[in-house]
């Protein structure tokens, strides 16, 4: 039986009120910028329901909206011509003022060094961190998320992790 | 890691952000809204279903839901279109095997994951129940349908907590209680149903027997016997359905014990999901009663059990506040049984035929209106071994080849023929006034 709008909207809405939040820091950790990171997860959403809206269905609503929210921060990324790897170490990123990570010097430079980091990683092996280690996703849901078998994630994420571990001692402390 | 990671947990939106992003949200829902006839294309995320049980169809169902309707097209158009006009059979018609057998297990095998598998197994028990409700009104409902029936019921509620279990096993408790609180609800009011339907059959046989009594003759040590071993049809079903509920409501209590062994980032996360349910299923259930009230042209006793669950919810909100999180977390799933009951409620009105009343007697007190007249029935102190044997049923996990277990939302199967108002009105002329507690 075809579903009523009412219906329709109503799933929608579920999805959007468990994983608004989630999608949010999604892009956060990709753009390093709250009101950007606002503007993009919100833009994810709105196209999600554009597909809902057309008739379309979702096996896969979280695995579907992950990928949508990755491709519009990709496609923020090529079309705002990201700033360089030096502009990014000398700004930082802008954490806001809920976040406690500030409250904790050494703690912000472990986090502003991390970010620096990620952002040499291929997109792959950012992503694949990210998502394990910020989003707390286990590998196979990765991988459903990504079309990609467990075992090229867990690769991924192993690979990530020591370039980030490796990277992470150049970085000078202050 | 572990500390970078719970400090990079703390960027999250706030508040007023959230609410503002959803307002936005919601305007550009209502500027674009939904198609109501679906094209029924599936996402492109592509996974290999582990189903192939129920129904070789499995060869043909790969990424997406599109072949069901394509599947149950090509049967429909081979057989004169039979399949759709199964799908209002009841026990005893001749196309109720196709609805079984054919069109339910079309539907079962594109239920993914546990999530829509408990879904659907409790709409089956939903339509299992709606089906004898019927049947009895009409005077239908005889011994091997009842058993038969009564059988089948068992079942899809013994496969509904053995899928809470491997949910719960998972780790995913919001999903978990999510469908204990529909399952409840089911349980609840089919029980007030058919122990309504029993004491009816009861007094009808009774007054029967009172007028047989003149012209019968005295009876023999043999009748005696024959006489206590008969059952009512209308028994089986409710034997089906004993403590059910009872054990639901432990279960809900469980699940908020289990939160609290939870670490505080996964039960903040947790309850947020659960409030955030529940307050879509309100403004869903609020909808959905105001039509239906709009239509009935007065306000429904539903409306109390709607108002009753708002302020449960409201509690609910209180508590969370208080850091008191197992209470919270009972509460709202109180309250989203409660809706579910509602709903239950709009559905068995329109479905079977049953005039229903509701009232606001809180559940999980003992009913009196529970009074079995049969001396088989088990008594009330005997519950704690029946909670013994549906916990070791809850225990059992169902050999599952599905490796897809990360949705948290899945697209729930939609009852179609239960509400086909027609065809029900047109069976059964006799109704009778039921008590769904609440």
């Amino acid at each position: 039986m075809a579903a009523t709008q009412e219906d329709i909207e109503q799933r929608f809405m579920t999805l959007y009120d468990t994983y608004q939040d989630a999608i949010f820091r999604h892009c956060y950790f990709r753009v390093y910028h709250r009101e950007i990171a606002k503007e993009l997860a919100q833009e994810a959403f709105m196209k999600v329901w554009d597909y809902l809206q057309k008739g379309n269905t979702l096996e896969h609503p979280k695995a579907f909206l992950y990928k949508i929210a990755t491709n519009t921060v990709i496609d923020y990324r090529r079309r705002k011509k990201e700033d360089s790897l030096e502009q990014l170490q000398d700004t930082g990123f802008q954490p806001a003022g809920n976040e406690r990570i500030e409250d904790a010097t050494d703690s912000k430079m472990d986090v502003d060094a991390l970010m620096t980091v990620l952002d040499t990683l291929e997109d792959i092996y950012c992503e694949a961190f990210l998502l394990r280690y910020i989003e707390g996703l286990k590998p196979k849901e990765i991988a459903v998320m990504t079309g990609e078998t467990v075992n090229v994630i867990s690769v991924r994420i192993t690979r990530a992790k020591r370039q980030v571990q490796q990277k992470m001692k150049h970085i000078p402390t202050v | 890691m572990k500390k970078l990671h719970k400090q990079l947990n703390h960027v999250r939106l706030t508040k007023q952000e959230s609410a503002d992003m959803r307002g936005d949200m919601l305007s550009y829902m209502k500027e674009h809204p939904a198609a109501v006839s679906p094209v029924r294309k599936s996402d492109p995320i592509r996974h290999s279903m582990g189903i192939g049980k129920h129904f070789p169809l499995h060869l043909l169902v790969t990424h997406n839901r599109m072949f069901a309707g394509i599947f149950l097209a090509i049967i429909a158009a081979f057989s004169g279109g039979t399949v759709f006009a199964a799908q209002g059979a009841l026990p005893g018609d001749v196309l109720y095997p196709i609805k079984v057998n054919v069109n339910e297990e079309i539907r079962g095998a594109f239920t993914v994951n546990a999530e829509a598998k408990v879904a659907w197994e409790t709409t089956l028990a939903e339509r299992r129940s709606h089906e004898a409700a019927a049947l009895e009104t009409e005077g239908a409902l005889d011994a091997d349908i009842a058993a038969d029936l009564s059988a089948r019921l068992a079942t899809h509620i013994d496969k509904a907590e053995s899928l809470m279990a491997e949910l719960e096993a998972k780790g995913n408790l919001e999903a978990a209680a999510n469908a204990q609180s529909r399952l409840e609800a089911l349980l609840s009011v089919q029980q007030r149903i058919f122990q309504s339907l029993e004491d009816d059959a009861t007094a009808d046989t009774d007054d029967d027997t009172t007028d047989d009594s003149a012209t019968t003759t005295p009876s023999t040590d043999d009748d005696d016997a024959d006489e206590d071993e008969h059952v009512l049809p209308i028994t089986h079903i409710l034997n089906a359905l004993e403590h059910k509920a009872d054990v639901q409501a432990r279960v809900r209590a469980d699940y908020a014990e289990k939160l609290e062994e939870k670490d505080e980032d996964d039960r903040a996360r947790t309850l947020a999901q659960t409030k955030q349910v529940t307050e879509t299923k309100i403004t869903t259930t609020e909808k959905i009663l105001l039509t239906f009230e709009e239509k009935n042209g007065a306000r429904t006793e539903a409306h109390a059990a709607f108002d009753a669950a708002v302020t449960m919810k409201q509690e609910a909100d209180r508590k969370l506040l208080a850091k008191e999180y197992g209470d919270a977390f009972e509460l709202y799933h109180k309250a989203q049984t409660m809706l579910d009951r509602v709903h239950l409620f709009l559905r068995t009105s329109a479905a079977v035929g049953i005039e229903v009343r509701i009232d606001t007697d809180n559940d999980d007190d003992k009913n009196d209106d529970r009074n079995r007249s049969d001396e088989k029935h088990e008594d009330v102190n005997d519950q704690d071994t029946d909670d013994e044997q549906n916990a070791d049923d809850a225990d059992e996990k169902e050999d599952d080849d599905d490796t897809d277990e990360d949705d948290a939302l899945n697209i729930e199967i939609e009852t179609d023929a239960l509400l086909d108002i027609d065809d029900k009105e047109t069976r059964s002329e006799s109704k009778s006034r039921v008590n769904i507690g609440l």
